[in-house]
């Protein structure tokens, strides 16, 4: 507790100065190889106390790798690191940690069954092997009030929301006193409301002379909230400059370079029919259990038309996935049907629901999209290898000039359709999965967050994608924690909380502010 | 002090992969031939009788090829389940009621000619290792039972399946009191050329191009891969696992049971109590075999090749000097164990920093 006051009037002595000529962190010249992919090149760039620095650019910019130099995780090719004018050797995380350099990552890396002082005992090393957690909860506490996080030492990991381990995770670098905080993609599982929170936190950092790195591929948010951004593309800074001296159309243009003109804008139009279209998927009265055996979805009816797109907002950790699960067949329902086209599919193995032309775009890729350790190739015929073998063997050349097609579609950047699946980036993975379940004979979509963490380009291909089989007739249920997604592409929407709908109109009576609350359960209905 | 740090890799490159995967045999060996020299064994001569005599001398040839054959057949069988992601460490007792149901048969029709005796005898091996397999399949693939269970479990209900009939109702009048059946009529004895089962490595060999091939080319081995990678996503993908545990129960109690009936009708012509059994623990020496290819059908060639040559490089080494039974299993299980722990290494990196 004391080496928290003992840092904080360290920072505010800091912080009274004047800007200082060097920066709190310099990197110079890094270059990172990875086989024969340029993953870093000659990135130099300045990081000075009391800023956010924002790290701009696509899916496959860098940005991340540079984040994993910075922390220790990898070693630059060439290069180097100066921390307030001094050369450091950034070897492991340790190492980062030492010079107050602390990654809060994407995903929270914690354990479940533990409480939040377990987990974040785990970081701190001069505890003792003996001692009580209890040591820390004091600690926990004072910052949490300090900052105003909803946290209380005693909770158990699992029981937490997404954004709320991602303030555990940032309470560790605050314990850890960090000086320079670097923030991978922290918002792409935020909702607007969190977002603001977590920014208002960032700025109080700021104010006590620390540095923020907020990587992000969100335009809008580097605008909103930093200092200062840097545009990295294709593993080199394109541009670094004081947020003031940028826009909006600028910055787009920073980051696609020549890539901009590729990208069909999207036309975002919906359509009014005259004869009323049949329902393709029809849930009524559904209920289904969490992994614990708690009710996670409450008695959840909807109905989806052909040429339709009902989105579902909503703060994740709702009951979403158990609603996107049971719909798919990867989770049993307590009680309720599943109707699909007219047949009914309650409790019957996933095979029965593709076979009625259901398409699933996962919210977790690798774990239900993609065989990782296939060939790309493999994995475009995940759902209909069938129909590309006879008697038993399957054509492979028939496959591979499938892939080939798909691969040029699509614009995936892969080597070769033999490469496997699991080294291509997540906007790939991604695309490669939007084609292949877009592109059989699809009757009903449901889209579970479709382009969390995935850049402009490939957001927009998807989106494209969506509105095109909508347009050949099929009807799309999307569940995203994205709400500009989910108001963009819905002709109806409706906000899950608490597992029930809780809120349910057509897009030309909407109201965002509504919406808002409802996700929030402030919304008297 | 110096300290010792963990970290995790990231990346991993194949001749990494191999290396590790050399270096932990050779190790495994090394610690083998540390037992032995506790033992007061001489280096060189271990050496010797591990790599050098089993495949030099003709008479030891014999010996190596004759195990060669079963130990193929069978881990190409269980490498089916690996890949599923099934960890079936039942072929001891799939193959053991190959050998009872061939004898059935033997002891049954004892007046069929050859060669349809012969058919029979096979086909009756492979339905028992089936029968066998069966019972973790439909357990596993309706009920998702632990396979590691249930197959382990069943070895030793074969076993006493076996002891039954050998000191009960098959005993031999004519063999002394010892429990041990009648030898087979001469119909069902698969010949030898010049001491090698030819036949059998003929089996072996083609049915390796078979798996190959069902594994790498057809829907079945993408079914089997695809679910033995992600199961999650293959279930959702529409692919069922029911059919994915039957089909490589059915597959690899098939090859364990036709292994079970080539070792009577080749090697034993009689059931006997262990350590003189069939089955040889030639179902658990398959394990590490098929471990050994890195579940890649053709390298089961030289997996099994290389564990027949220790099989009887450790019987030898036993006679010579003495020492019991439990040597080769000895071997065998270090082999695993530094296979098993050197994954390790390829999961980290281990950096050591002088202060």
């Amino acid at each position: 507790m004391n080496d928290v006051e003992v840092n904080k009037s360290l920072f505010l002595n800091a912080h009274n100065l004047s800007r200082p000529t060097i920066p709190l962190l310099r990197v110079k010249g890094i270059s990172k190889r990875f086989g024969n992919v340029i993953a870093l090149d000659d990135v130099s760039l300045d990081i000075y106390d009391g800023e956010i620095h924002a790290l701009l650019g696509e899916n496959g910019a860098g940005k991340t790798t540079l984040a994993n130099i910075l922390y220790g995780i990898y070693q630059p090719d060439s290069g180097y690191i100066e921390l307030s004018g001094r050369k450091i050797k950034l070897g492991t995380p340790q190492d980062a940690i030492s010079y107050g350099i602390v990654l809060v990552q994407q995903y929270p890396m914690l354990i479940d069954k533990m409480t939040v002082a377990e987990n974040l005992a785990l970081s701190i090393k001069d505890l003792g092997y003996l001692s009580s957690v209890r040591k820390i909860y004091g600690l926990i506490r004072e910052i949490s009030i300090k900052y105003d996080i909803s946290l209380e030492p005693e909770m158990i990991v699992s029981n937490l929301s997404f954004s709320e381990k991602q303030y555990v995770e940032l309470l560790r670098a605050l314990i850890l006193n960090a000086k320079i905080l670097i923030l991978d993609e922290p918002t792409t599982m935020l909702t607007t409301y969190e977002r603001r929170k977590l920014f208002v936190i960032l700025r109080k950092l700021i104010d006590e002379g620390r540095a923020v790195v907020l990587i992000t591929h969100k335009v809008s948010e580097a605008l909103e909230v930093s200092d200062r951004i840097t545009v990295l593309r294709r593993g080199a800074v394109v541009s670094s400059r004081p947020k003031s001296e940028y826009d909006y159309n600028e910055l787009v243009k920073l980051i696609m370079g020549s890539n901009v003109n590729d990208v069909t804008p999207v036309k975002y139009i919906h359509r009014q029919r005259s004869a009323p279209p049949e329902d393709v998927l029809v849930i009524k009265e559904l209920n289904v259990a969490n992994d614990i055996g708690l009710i996670a979805v409450r008695n959840v009816s909807l109905s989806v038309k052909a040429g339709e797109i009902v989105g579902i907002a909503g703060v994740s950790g709702n009951g979403q996935k158990e609603l996107a699960e049971a719909i798919v067949g990867l989770r049993r329902v307590r009680s309720g049907r599943i109707v699909l086209s007219g047949v009914d599919v309650t409790n019957k193995e996933p095979y029965e629901r593709i076979k009625n032309g259901l398409a699933y775009i996962p919210e977790d890729r690798l774990k239900y999209g993609i065989v990782g350790e296939m060939s790309v190739a493999e994995n475009f015929i995940l759902k209909n290898y069938k129909a590309f073998s006879k008697l038993l063997f399957i054509n492979m050349r028939k496959v591979m000039d499938f892939a080939s097609k798909n691969i040029d579609l699509y614009h995936i950047v892969t080597r070769s359709p033999l490469e496997r699946a699991k080294v291509l980036s997540g906007g790939n993975i991604q695309k490669l999965i939007v084609s292949r379940e877009l592109g059989l004979n699809t009757k009903v979509v449901l889209a579970h967050n479709p382009t969390l963490g995935l850049d402009i380009a490939s957001a927009k291909l998807v989106h494209n994608e969506l509105l095109n089989v909508r347009d050949r007739g099929a009807g799309i249920l999307l569940i995203s924690e994205d709400l500009d997604e989910v108001i963009k592409l819905s002709d109806r929407i409706l906000v899950m909380y608490r597992g029930s709908i809780v809120y349910d109109v057509s897009r030309d009576k909407l109201s965002i502010g509504d919406i808002e609350k409802a996700m929030l359960g402030l919304l008297n209905a | 002090m110096p300290e010792v740090r963990l970290l995790r890799r990231y990346e991993v490159s194949n001749k990494l992969r191999i290396a590790t995967y050399i270096v932990s045999f050779i190790l495994g060996v090394i610690l083998f031939i540390l037992v032995e020299i506790a033992y007061g064994a001489d280096f060189n001569d271990i050496l010797f009788k591990l790599f050098i005599k089993p495949i030099t001398s003709y008479e030891d040839l014999k010996v190596t090829l004759r195990y060669f054959i079963p130990v193929g057949i069978t881990s190409l069988g269980l490498l089916i389940t690996y890949r599923a992601g099934i960890y079936s460490i039942g072929a001891e007792g799939q193959l053991v009621l190959g050998s009872i149901f061939v004898a059935w048969v033997a002891y049954s029709f004892a007046s069929l000619e050859k060669p349809i005796s012969i058919v029979m005898a096979l086909l009756a091996g492979v339905l028992g290792g089936v029968m066998w397999a069966l019972i973790p399949g439909v357990l596993k693939g309706f009920l998702n039972v632990n396979e590691v269970l249930t197959t382990l479990m069943l070895n030793f209900v074969a076993y006493s399946l076996t002891d039954y009939l050998i000191y009960g109702p098959w005993r031999s009048p004519k063999s002394f009191n010892f429990p041990l059946t009648e030898p087979l009529n001469e119909s069902y004895i698969i010949p030898t050329y010049m001491g090698v089962s030819i036949i059998g490595i003929a089996i072996m060999i083609s049915l390796i191009v078979i798996i190959n091939v069902i594994i790498k080319y057809t829907s079945i081995g993408y079914e089997i891969r695809a679910y033995g990678y992600n199961p999650a996503a293959a279930y959702a993908a529409g692919i069922s696992p029911r059919k994915v545990a039957l089909l490589t129960f059915i597959l690899s109690g098939a090859l364990a049971g036709l292994a079970g009936a080539l070792q009577l009708t080749t090697v034993h012509y009689r059931l006997g109590p262990k350590p003189w059994s069939v089955s040889e623990s030639l179902g658990y020496t398959s394990i590490i075999a098929a471990w050994l290819s890195r579940l890649e059908p053709l390298a089961i060639l030289p997996a099994s090749m290389l564990l027949a040559m220790l099989i009887n490089g450790g019987l030898n080494i036993k006679a010579s000097l003495g020492q019991p039974e439990g040597i080769v299993n000895l071997m065998n299980g270090i082999i695993l164990i530094t296979l098993v722990a050197t994954e390790f290494v390829l999961n980290y990196r281990v950096v050591i920093k002088l202060r």
